[in-house]
């Protein structure tokens, strides 16, 4: 199978090969690279409006990939795409090696959670398990393990109309657990819960991952995210900004910066000020040095004699960076209130 | 014009995939399945099954009003005795329409369309399976209350035109057809709902197809306007409801055909729809 990357140097995709494909339609063996989701050169527009425009990234399976953007920024779409909901305007979606329809039992590869509370008020929440279970072939008993494992059973036989946001939360979790799926997907699983969901949530995220599954999870929160995702695939105006793993994304900072509070600032602004740094103060007594570590301006002050009160190297936060990041890409930001630009 | 730079992705280096093995071996999506999860689907609300109760208990009481005090005079004495038994099943379809609207319009708005769909490998067995529980429900339920109706309107009726038995000519063809239309009107519902996805329109385009287009096909001023009137849904099932369909009727077979081509063609693009459409 060969499709052409974004060079337009053709890709050979061997790894998907037609045997593999054969081999997974009979046998219950799995090949243990085909599990992840595969997103290639997808785009999806809307008449004049481009939602996702020639996303390309992977999500492998044992770790938590936080999927994130700012509002607006195609994750959804993304996620829509990817479960066959919305057909793509070009690319491809896969999920374990094809498209999630073509599996022989989707929820066995793929539990997603898109919205909250996609449940028909008056039916039970058990009853809405059933229906969706019995697609596939899933017993009965496996709805009950999952109204167990999201601590449900209280309340599994009433309406689901009645639900606290929580509660919903954690019946669409349920039905993403159905088929013990391969991968699972939930987009911003987190909204408003209480904290003790939130933490119920994470800890279930990663129990997933360490089991060897593929967890995608979307939030436009860094903060949260940086809590339970090792990796980052994150999008801006439906387009990738970067695919990286926690560690590569805090290497990122551009904004490194050493806070020194001093006795002498104006010798110490002369001591360091030479090509490539650059010193702000707000405060008197106190500097802000860009292009220096701590050690360096430890060391020079402590040759020139300047004391020294204290000296604080400012790393950005992951929200930090999240935000440099994606600055380009809000789509909504509070005005300045500067008139309107042509 | 603008003209925008896209800064070149920033790309980590893969991680080592983790294996997973989890058995999936008797997992799979049949057609049976898809049935039986919208066996469970529509049993499992209370409103339905009262609504399906609604529309059984209505025809039955409405029997044994109409043919009950049933002496001459006005206009039920043009009307046969198997017509006034089955005129209470002219509200049971409308109830059963609305109905078909209903299962498929509540997934759309709750969502749960998009969970349905994601679980199944062709959008087109969630149609199929959908049509198929909703019409054999109907046919069960309301051939129990037409052939109700019929023996309650048999035993309160008073009318001075004979009394019509089940031996009668055409008497067993009207109640088939009078289950089957309503079959026929509750698979509009269904269509419907899939093409419009709303309640209020899907419902509204299918009162005023049953209702009121008839009505305004007839003041039609040109010749051709007759055959159209003719074809008409509602028309084309009196045409199977009738004992004796008048001129301006088809016949009870082409009633019927016209009334299978329309509940077919609907179907077919209600699934046309589904496929092409983004979820």
């Amino acid at each position: 199978m060969v499709a052409i990357g974004r060079s337009g140097v053709p890709l050979l995709r061997t790894q998907y090969g037609k045997s593999l494909r054969l081999e997974d339609d009979t046998a219950t063996t799995r090949v243990h690279n085909g599990l992840m989701i595969e997103v290639e050169s997808l785009s999806k527009s809307y008449g004049s409006t481009i939602a996702v425009d020639g996303l390309t990234f992977t999500v492998r399976p044992g770790v938590v990939t936080g999927f994130l953007g700012p509002n607006g920024a195609g994750k959804s779409t993304t996620m829509r795409m990817i479960l066959g909901l919305d057909r793509p305007s070009a690319g491809t979606a896969t999920v374990n090696g094809r498209r999630l329809c073509e599996h022989r039992a989707p929820l066995a590869q793929m539990g997603a959670l898109l919205e909250a509370q996609a449940v028909h008020p008056k039916r039970s929440a058990r009853n809405h398990l059933r229906a969706l279970a019995a697609t596939n072939g899933i017993p009965d008993s496996r709805v009950d393990e999952v109204i167990e494992l999201v601590g449900l059973e209280e309340v599994a036989d009433r309406s689901s109309g009645g639900f606290s946001l929580g509660m919903g939360q954690r019946l669409g979790i349920a039905s993403a657990l159905l088929g013990d799926p391969e991968t699972i997907m939930l987009d911003e699983p987190v909204n408003g819960l209480d904290p003790e969901g939130i933490l119920w949530i994470r800890g279930l995220l990663k129990d997933l991952a360490s089991e060897g599954r593929t967890v995608l999870v979307s939030s436009h929160l860094m903060t949260e995210m940086a809590l339970v995702a090792e990796r980052f695939v994150i999008i801006g105006k439906g387009r990738l900004i970067a695919d990286v793993t926690s560690v590569e994304l805090e290497a990122m900072a551009s904004d490194d910066s050493v806070r020194v509070r001093t006795a002498d600032a104006t010798a110490l602004r002369e001591l360091l000020g030479t090509d490539g740094v650059e010193i702000a103060s707000a405060v008197p007594n106190v500097l802000t040095v860009r292009g220096l570590t701590s050690d360096a301006i430890g060391m020079a002050a402590s040759t020139a004699r300047i004391a020294l009160y204290e000296l604080t190297p400012h790393q950005a936060s992951l929200e930090e960076i999240f935000m440099e990041l994606t600055h380009d890409a809000v789509q909504y930001r509070a005005g300045t209130h500067q008139g309107i630009a042509a | 014009m603008t003209t925008t730079v896209h800064p070149r992705p920033i790309v980590a280096s893969p991680s080592p995939p983790v294996p997973a093995a989890r058995s999936h071996s008797d997992l799979q999506v049949t057609e049976r399945r898809v049935i039986r999860s919208e066996w469970i689907k529509l049993r499992s609300v209370l409103s339905l099954r009262l609504g399906f109760l609604a529309a059984a208990f209505i025809a039955v009481v409405l029997a044994g009003i109409f043919a009950s005090s049933g002496d001459g005079g006005g206009p039920k004495a043009a009307i046969d005795s198997l017509s006034l038994s089955l005129a209470g099943l002219r509200i049971t379809q409308l109830i059963i329409g609305v109905l078909g609207v209903v299962v498929v319009s509540s997934e759309y708005s709750t969502g749960l369309i998009r969970s349905t769909l994601q679980s199944v490998r062709s959008r087109l067995s969630v149609l199929r399976a959908k049509s198929v529980v909703f019409a054999t429900s109907t046919f069960v339920v309301v051939g129990i209350a037409a052939c109700a109706a019929f023996f309650v309107g048999k035993a309160t009726y008073g009318g001075i035109q004979p009394e019509l038995g089940l031996s009668d000519p055409g008497v067993v063809r009207v109640l088939v057809g009078t289950v089957l239309y309503t079959v026929g009107v509750g698979l509009f519902g269904v269509a419907l709902g899939f093409l419009l996805r709303g309640a209020a329109a899907a419902i509204g385009v299918l009162f005023a197809t049953l209702l009121i287009v008839p009505a305004l096909a007839g003041l039609l001023p040109w010749s051709w306007a007759t055959s159209l009137t003719e074809v008409l849904p509602s028309n084309a099932g009196d045409a199977v409801m009738t004992l004796s369909p008048s001129s301006t009727l088809l016949s009870p077979t082409s009633g019927a055909i016209v009334v299978a081509l329309w509940v077919v063609g609907l179907l077919v693009l209600a699934g046309v729809a589904l496929r092409s459409r983004d979820a």
